[in-house]
């Protein structure tokens, strides 16, 4: 049973990065954004559901899902003053931008004790129906939600990359200039699609509260940016499966060695041996499989007209007449 | 006052600790996160020369800033080297892995004690009256000016350094001109570990030794490297001294906490107000 317990934990953990992950390859992997900003929105998510659920007089006091959707959207109101100042920056203006955001709302939030709690944060936080599930099966119920919303994140993200506003985003991604040309605006959808994939992050950063119950400042360093980012680049950047697979894969890895039994004086030794597999580990992929474990496909247009062809279903908006009529030549 | 000079001289480390990163920037075309590491290695490898080995602390300083920049050229050539042709992502997030291990290494060899090198605390120096700044202070100052005024004779008087710069501007071009791309990124990289890691043991000697140092030195150096303009070696210098200052004179103002914060703050100031940095162009 314990076992159990510390898998599901385990899952859990993973499942949390592998919707990181997720969210961000929408902007990220799609769109190609280079955003190391993911701790901050994080953060925003964690701390706004925290303080809106927190009985007073720290906290509002309100229902857990109004916390959840107000943090959200405290979280997409921040990302946007975010992208808008900083995404007309290109590649590396544009990483060391959003890392610096995420690096001053890690120092806002261990300095601002009336509002945060300082360094010590909250603890003992209320997790979802914990009053329903008596104590030791609830991380396997934890566990299920954290999936279940893991799995609606892939749909969601699945259907995006599949839509025509996905096919826009990867032309952005690979040429932004003549995307530009075809009449595109360029800058309003970098916004749209940052702010929906910061919400994504702090929407997570909910499940992230409930997951360790306290919540501080030194929970949300830069190192959660890098595992996310290795984590999408291990699986494969601009690919969803990819980004859940690369994030179980590393969490397991780097979680794995806590079971190995060693004497206290060896665990730092251990610390640092997790620290070195992760980097070795992300080195190795891109030296060998530069893609990632899995490429990204693309659905060609031309596999989607013989659909078309053979049942006759309606049209996906977007494919466009120009394509049809060329299909059906 | 005493801010002032305390600014001076964390932009004098900066400086040390930047210009590395930016010569790289400006011949490799990518931000080499493990620059940061590299300070670290640095610092490390001068507690082990001087506490552990017992060595005087100048020699230990110039073998720990060799034996860096041996190393920082070794890591270049297994790591770096062969994923040059897979384009800027690659480097960057293999310069990313590169700092794990580096620093997952360093912490199961050290542990998380936080240490310092032990050094006598030297007298204050009296100028008018008022003692300004100890004699290890005036050290790290007069080594970033001999750093700053040696790269500068380097850059400006020595073949190498010309085709430094002619790289810079346009790596095709200068190796069409006959300029040995492969032996002067060799120096590229020696030199700019050996900075690293001097930058390193002086951050060290001016505070304590613990491993965030990397991480939390190479989000300032980024920061100074933008502002600066990118791989512009003077506008770096400047850069550092301005985010030095700006840094530790405005713990003046605002709560000590949040001295890092200002570096960011400027440079999402500079990136919105000037987004090619303080200084346009190349390196002269």
């Amino acid at each position: 049973m314990e076992i159990l317990v510390f898998l599901s934990g385990l899952i859990a953990l993973g499942g949390i990065y592998a919707m990181l992950a997720v969210a961000l390859n929408v902007n990220g992997g799609l769109l190609g954004l280079w955003d190391l900003g993911v701790v901050g929105y994080f953060a925003v998510g964690a701390y706004s559901y925290t303080l809106l659920t927190i009985d007073a007089p720290e906290g509002l006091g309100l229902p857990m899902i109004a916390g959840v959707i107000g943090s959200v959207i405290i979280t997409g109101l921040l990302s946007l003053f975010i992208g808008y100042t900083s995404l007309r920056l290109q590649s590396e203006y544009l990483l060391i931008t959003t890392f610096a955001f995420a690096e001053i709302i890690r120092i806002v939030a261990g300095n601002e004790e009336w509002l945060t709690n300082g360094n010590i944060g909250f603890f003992g936080l209320e997790k979802p129906f914990q009053e329903f599930i008596p104590g030791a099966n609830y991380m396997l119920f934890f566990t299920g939600l954290v999936l279940l919303s893991l799995a609606i994140f892939y749909f969601f993200a699945q259907r995006l990359a599949d839509s025509p506003m996905g096919r826009y985003m990867r032309a952005i991604r690979e040429n932004e200039i003549v995307t530009q040309s075809i009449g595109k605006k360029i800058f309003a959808t970098k916004l749209k699609v940052f702010v929906l994939s910061s919400s994504m992050v702090g929407l997570v950063g909910c499940f992230y509260v409930w997951y360790m119950s306290i919540i501080a400042p030194n929970m949300f360093t830069s190192a959660i940016t890098f595992t996310v980012w290795t984590a999408l680049v291990l699986g494969g950047i601009g690919n969803n499966r990819g980004a859940v697979i690369g994030a179980f894969v590393l969490i397991l890895v780097q979680e794995a060695t806590r079971f190995i039994p060693v004497p206290a004086e060896y665990s730092v030794v251990l610390a640092g041996l997790r620290q070195f597999v992760s980097g070795m580990m992300l080195i190795l992929v891109l030296r060998f499989l530069p893609q990632g474990l899995i490429a990204e496909k693309f659905k060609s247009v031309e596999k989607l007209f013989k659909f078309h062809d053979n049942s006759l279903i309606l049209e996906p908006k977007g494919v466009g007449k120009n394509a049809a009529s060329q299909g059906a030549e | 006052m005493e801010y002032v000079i305390y600014g001076i001289i964390t932009g004098c480390i900066l400086i040390i600790a930047s210009i590395g990163f930016s010569m790289v920037w400006k011949t490799e075309n990518f931000l080499n996160i493990a620059h940061g590491q590299m300070l670290l290695i640095g610092a490390y490898m001068a507690y082990l020369f001087k506490s552990v080995l017992n060595l005087p602390f100048a020699l230990a300083m110039v073998l720990s800033v060799i034996a860096t920049a041996v190393l920082g050229l070794l890591l270049a050539k297994v790591f770096y080297f062969p994923v040059r042709k897979s384009g800027i992502l690659v480097l960057l997030f293999t310069s990313i892995g590169l700092s794990w291990v580096i620093y997952g290494i360093v912490q199961a060899i050290v542990g998380p004690q936080i240490r310092t090198f032990g050094l006598e605390t030297s007298n204050m120096i009296e100028v008018f009256g008022s003692q300004i700044l100890s004699y290890q202070e005036l050290l790290i100052i007069v080594i970033s000016v001999v750093c700053v005024v040696g790269l500068h004779f380097i850059l400006t008087k020595t073949k190498n350094g010309k085709g430094f710069r002619a790289m810079a501007e346009n790596r095709d071009l200068a190796q069409l001109r006959g300029i040995n791309s492969k032996k002067l990124s060799n120096y590229v990289w020696l030199l700019s570990s050996g900075l690293a890691g001097l930058a390193g043991i002086l951050l060290a000697m001016s505070g304590t030794l613990n491993m965030e140092l990397g991480w939390q030195q190479i989000l300032i150096i980024m920061s100074v490297v933008i502002v600066g303009g990118m791989g512009n070696l003077y506008g770096t210098m400047l850069a550092a001294l301005i985010i030095g200052l700006s840094m530790d004179v405005s713990t003046m103002i605002v709560p000590t906490s949040y001295r890092t914060a200002i570096a960011f703050v400027i440079v999402i100031l500079v990136l919105l107000i000037r987004p090619q940095g303080l200084s346009k162009g190349g390196a002269h």
